[in-house]
């Protein structure tokens, strides 16, 4: 466990080492700035007619879990996985006192400790923008942390998904095209193609919006439940014998 | 005597037909086996089954009288090894790729870490990103790493490929003192017979994926005047050529 920890941190620093990864955080707390932005200029232009009252935190999660952080950890498994296969920089860890297994769960952790680090700083930007619009904010915060929470559990499906795609494909521009691809055929079929669509796990990325209400969907939610961790289960399954079979 | 490596019937076959066949060999504590052989022979591809790099067809591979799959971490603890290039994190400086490898060790600590690339003198260059260094530069932080955990078996492909004449002074002269010091074992593979001749106790010739001899360099060198004529004396008497 200790050995798996503590190569989670190394693997989670190589990627933080990236620009990349600040500077689309740093664009992505903008995109939350510019919403706030709207908000006022069409307050200012309508003079006080049109004042738009939201929950910042909650409005822009869907935009979060479902294009930015997706994209984050397509590039971050690329990145742990079908780069280091290309650049040979993965048989720095393989011939180190770890087990192959290990090695490929600390970088799925480190790409998933990615996705928690947006969600995090974006949160906090909304709430912060939040408290600056003088919108309601102490009533909000805890089912937008909940729904902050919730979100994440199918985005380690995410994860699972991209690594699986890099098993697969040893060019790191491929894995990551397939990754965005195949997502947008997913996504495409949540919506277009009924019910099979509900049926793939990407359907769920937006949960919170399950648990909101006065009355569980109990039966759906069991249901959901099922389909993200199964599908969590294969992709990790599946992963960890193509991983295993690698020659180096 | 305590044999750190045990290799039986070696197999790996690639898909194109190459590979290795059917290798035995042990090397006991405190040796220094050079693998010597043309380029293809099969010698990366012995290391690499010994590190678990690639997956062998068919054999049996023992580190420290274990069996080197099923205990892989517990062996790999007392191992460094330097195969082909070395894998280094292009975009980190020197002392981040000798951190991330050290967070895997009980004991390793900065002042190891600083101790190491005093060794291989990358201490001026610590904080200067891998990936700008040259080939004799990254060769050293490759050798830097993989001293760096003090491992009872160095496995070295190529170490002092890339390297000047003072660097393949400097890692000849690193590595006899870490046999005579710490009774460190050394498995080293070479193209440079030469290189072998001055640094390992014990030479492995590999011709076509097959090991063809297995000698001390003191009987090596007894009825042949350089490991090089050793070498091409058991080559030609593998193809059953008549020695001029």
């Amino acid at each position: 466990m200790t050995t798996t920890v503590n190569n989670i941190k190394s693997e989670f620093f190589k990627l933080i080492s990236k620009k990349k990864y600040i500077v689309l955080l740093v664009l992505s707390a903008a995109v939350c700035f510019l919403r706030f932005g709207g908000s006022v200029l069409v307050e200012r232009v309508s003079g006080g007619v049109i004042n738009i009252k939201s929950n910042m935190m909650l409005e822009l999660l869907p935009l979060l879990a479902e294009i930015i952080v997706p994209l984050v950890l397509f590039m971050s498994v690329t990145d742990l996985f079908a780069s280091e296969i290309q650049d040979d920089s993965l048989k720095a860890i393989l011939i180190r006192p770890i087990s192959r297994f290990k090695v490929m769960t600390s970088k799925i952790f480190a790409a998933f400790l990615m996705g928690i680090l947006y969600f995090g700083v974006i949160f906090i930007v909304c709430a912060f923008i939040q408290i600056l619009s003088g919108n309601s904010f102490l009533p909000v915060l805890l089912p937008s942390a909940l729904a902050y929470l919730i979100d994440l559990i199918p985005l380690f499906g995410i994860v699972l998904m991209g690594t699986l795609i890099n098993m697969l494909v040893s060019s790191p521009t491929l894995a990551m095209l397939l990754s965005i691809g195949i997502y947008a055929l997913m996504k495409y079929a949540n919506i277009f193609i009924a019910p099979f669509g509900q049926t793939l796990f990407t359907a769920y990325l937006g949960w919170h919006k399950l648990w909101i209400g006065t009355i569980l969907p109990i039966h759906a939610l069991i249901s959901n439940i099922l389909v993200v961790f199964a599908t969590i289960l294969i992709f990790y399954a599946l992963s960890y014998i193509l991983f295993d079979r690698k020659e180096f | 005597m305590n044999s750190v490596i045990e290799i039986k019937d070696l197999t790996k076959l690639y898909k194109n037909g190459r590979g290795i066949k059917n290798v035995s060999f042990s090397v006991n504590k405190g040796d220094i086996v050079g693998l010597l052989g043309p380029n293809g022979s099969g010698k990366t591809t012995v290391m690499k089954a010994i590190l678990g790099l690639n997956r062998p067809s068919a054999g049996i591979i023992r580190l420290f009288g274990k069996d080197a799959d099923e205990h892989f971490e517990e062996v790999m603890r007392k191992v460094g090894a330097l195969v082909e290039a070395p894998a280094l994190y292009k975009d980190l400086s020197a002392e981040a790729n000798l951190k991330i490898a050290a967070r895997l060790y009980d004991g390793v600590d900065n002042e190891r870490i600083i101790n190491v690339l005093e060794l291989v003198h990358l201490s001026q260059y610590k904080n200067d990103k891998a990936g700008k260094f040259s080939l004799g530069m990254k060769q050293r932080l490759g050798l830097a790493l993989a001293l760096l955990a003090k491992p009872q078996l160095l496995i070295l492909d190529e170490p002092v490929n890339g390297l000047d004449i003072e660097g393949v002074v400097e890692i000849r002269e690193i590595i006899l003192k870490l046999s005579s010091l710490y009774g460190t074992t050394f498995l080293i593979s070479s193209h440079l017979a030469s290189e072998i001749e001055k640094t390992c106790s014990k030479v492995a010739v590999m011709h076509e994926g097959e090991l063809i001899s297995f000698d001390t360099t003191e009987d090596a060198l007894r009825l042949n005047p350089s490991m090089e004529e050793y070498f091409l004396s058991v080559v030609r008497n593998k193809r059953g050529e008549l020695l001029l």
